[in-house]
């Protein structure tokens, strides 16, 4: 799965399933916890959902502003940790 | 005996003890003291002196703890900022309170224009670079990593100010909530002899820096020689690795806004951890449900669970320990007792006391805990702070929480003027009229903004959460609004928030969260 297929999901999931508002289009660098777009109990829905979609595990250190402030780093993370877990299932 | 000294006092005592610890690192009592000794000097250097004020804007750090007591031992006081302040709002409370110097990272630094660029400051993600053959610095900044030598510093008295909060004002500003050494200490001894503490304890700390919770977090275990784990700010975030967190860490004393402990219950599966280690259960800043308080009781049987009470500008000042709680028991949790040698009182609107049990009024407290006043306003007089907060007595001696005078609400612990966020909203270019409401309670609450718009403009909320992002932090934003072409009106001319409130209430049931985020 490519980093844009995962971006796109992980937009769609916070715009459909987290923010019930149509008005809003999330862009790349849509900063989304300044924003408050996500909050803690947002980021709880997010964390499960990349944890079960993408079957990864996210370690403490991954839950970071740096990572999980814009659409593109979220994505990013993701296809790190799920590119680590082939080369350990290898 | 000033805040600072109960670090150096247990780094004398056992500097091979571990101060903090933070992911896979430790500081030791020793190493703390050091690093801080060598920051003093350096900020010295910048001309920082008794009675200074130096602002901290970084994340979470072990690093923060050591600027903490390095600005004390200067004789200086810190201010803690949001680490997700946005630029305008800092920028609002260094020149609030004069700051002399900023501790912060390079980004933010960097972002400091005007007047501050010039700001004398200290970069703590400024690392020394490895030169070939020289060992690694261990991730310490090179700012702490070099002797600069000795230095003496000059000793102030107990009642000048450790730190200022600020928190969220009514009139659109933040206010600084200044600190004496002597107001931090009176609830910290009262706190450590509470809670029983050994130097072989564990403390959390999961409170961001900028939050009064953090003064139990740190001090008291400084006092004792016990350790603390710091937790990133985020990680507050993921409750189930928070859950796990509790259990591998091996925490003794936990302290959070019942929202977290909630949070972790709901979603984190902390029901179905093992956690014997866990001595006492702290929480403050909100009302815990006493449903699912009940369910947490029952869980942690070895537990103390210690509900404290105390805006910042009184620090902790009543306490209730939870006992048995019966099966049938529907009235909300008391606040307790007032402690920490402090005396309170109930206010009717005249000013006259309640003397019986259950009449309403506005709690006051006295005493040695309450903040010397808010930075630039006059102190506060014989050491009283009416809360604002309404409560009552029940017929055991304990208050009871009823609600706030004011237009101040909780939301997650978070404490929020709606009036400030109501100012912020009104500069936007869209937004002609605003008033803010909370809607849904406990882990559901949300800022919900009624707006009339300026004529010709049509306001989007990702503009309105945009133009708020500005000036207030995450937790002020709003995350949905309502459009009206006018707002209901009193007698007086005024708005009338409670007609108002229905009106979006008959709104909102036709539409259900529309623009609800």
């Amino acid at each position: 799965m490519s980093h844009s297929e995962i971006q796109h999901e992980i937009c769609s999931f916070i715009e459909k399933e987290l923010l019930n508002d149509d008005s809003i289009s999330l862009k790349p660098e849509t900063p989304l916890l300044e924003l408050g777009i996500l909050d803690s109990l947002k980021m709880t829905e997010l964390v499960a959902f990349i944890e079960q979609h993408y079957q990864i595990s996210l370690m403490p250190e991954d839950i970071s502003p740096a990572y999980f402030n814009h659409l593109v780093s979220i994505s990013k993370l993701v296809v790190e940790r799920i590119q680590q877990g082939k080369n350990a299932a290898a | 005996m000033k805040l600072h000294q109960l670090m150096e006092s247990s780094a004398r005592k056992n500097p091979d003890a571990v101060a903090l610890h933070f992911g896979n690192h430790s500081l030791t009592y020793g190493q703390l003291d050091l690093y801080s000794q060598r920051l003093a000097v350096q900020l010295q250097r910048l001309g920082v002196g008794p009675h200074h004020r130096v602002a901290i804007w970084s994340e979470k750090s072990p690093w923060v703890v050591v600027a903490m007591q390095a600005i004390l031992k200067l004789g200086a006081a810190y201010v803690p900022l949001d680490p997700m302040c946005p630029l305008e709002r800092a920028r609002v409370i260094l020149s609030d309170c004069a700051v002399h110097a900023i501790v912060t990272t390079q980004n933010r630094g960097s972002s400091l224009h005007g007047d501050l660029a010039q700001l004398p400051r200290i970069l703590l993600d400024q690392f020394r670079p490895e030169s070939p053959g020289e060992k690694g610095s261990d991730g310490i900044p090179s700012i702490m990593n070099q002797d600069f030598g000795r230095a003496e510093f000059t000793e102030v008295s107990e009642n000048s100010p450790a730190y200022i909060l600020y928190t969220s004002g009514s009139t659109g500003t933040p206010k600084g909530v200044c600190i004496s050494h002597r107001n931090a200490l009176a609830f910290v001894e009262w706190a450590a002899s509470t809670l029983n503490v050994s130097p072989e304890d564990r403390f959390s700390n999961h409170a961001p820096f900028h939050f009064d919770l953090t003064v139990l977090d740190l001090y008291v275990p400084f006092l004792k020689g016990a350790s603390v784990v710091l937790i990133p700010e985020l990680l507050a975030y993921a409750p189930k690795k928070l859950a796990e967190f509790i259990r591998t860490k091996k925490i003794n004393h936990w302290y959070s806004v019942p929202s977290v402990l909630i949070l972790m219950m709901d979603k984190g599966g902390l029901l179905e951890q093992h956690l014997s280690s866990l001595k006492t259960l702290i929480f403050a800043g909100e009302v815990f449900p006493i449903q699912q308080l009940k369910r947490l009781r029952e869980f942690l049987p070895q537990a103390r669970f210690l509900n404290l009470y105390g805006p910042t500008e009184t620090n902790v000042c009543t306490f209730y320990e939870v006992g048995e709680i019966p099966e049938s028991q529907v009235t909300p949790l008391p606040i307790g007792k007032v402690c920490c040698g402090n005396e309170g009182w109930i206010a009717r609107e005249d000013g006259t006391r309640v003397e019986s049990a259950h009449e309403q009024g506005e709690l006051v407290i006295r005493g040695p805990t309450v903040m010397m006043g808010y930075w630039g306003k006059a102190p506060v007089k014989d050491s009283t702070y009416a809360t604002g907060d309404i409560v009552s007595l029940a017929e055991d001696g304990n208050y009871i929480f009823i609600g706030r005078k004011d237009h101040q609400v909780k939301v997650r612990g978070y404490r929020i003027s709606l009036l400030e966020v109501e100012a912020v909203l009104v500069t936007s270019p869209d937004v002609k009229e605003a008033v803010v409401f909370v809607l849904g309670a406990g882990l559901e609450a949300r800022l919900f903004a009624c707006v009339v718009a300026h004529d010709g403009r049509i306001p989007s909320l990702l503009e309105i959460k945009k133009h708020c992002s500005k000036y207030l932090p995450p937790y002020m934003n709003v995350e949905g609004f309502e459009l009206f072409s006018e707002f209901p009106r009193t007698s007086t001319g005024k708005t009338d928030r409670k007609a108002l409130f229905a009106e979006l209430e008959r709104k909102m049931a036709h539409v259900p969260f529309r623009n609800s985020a």
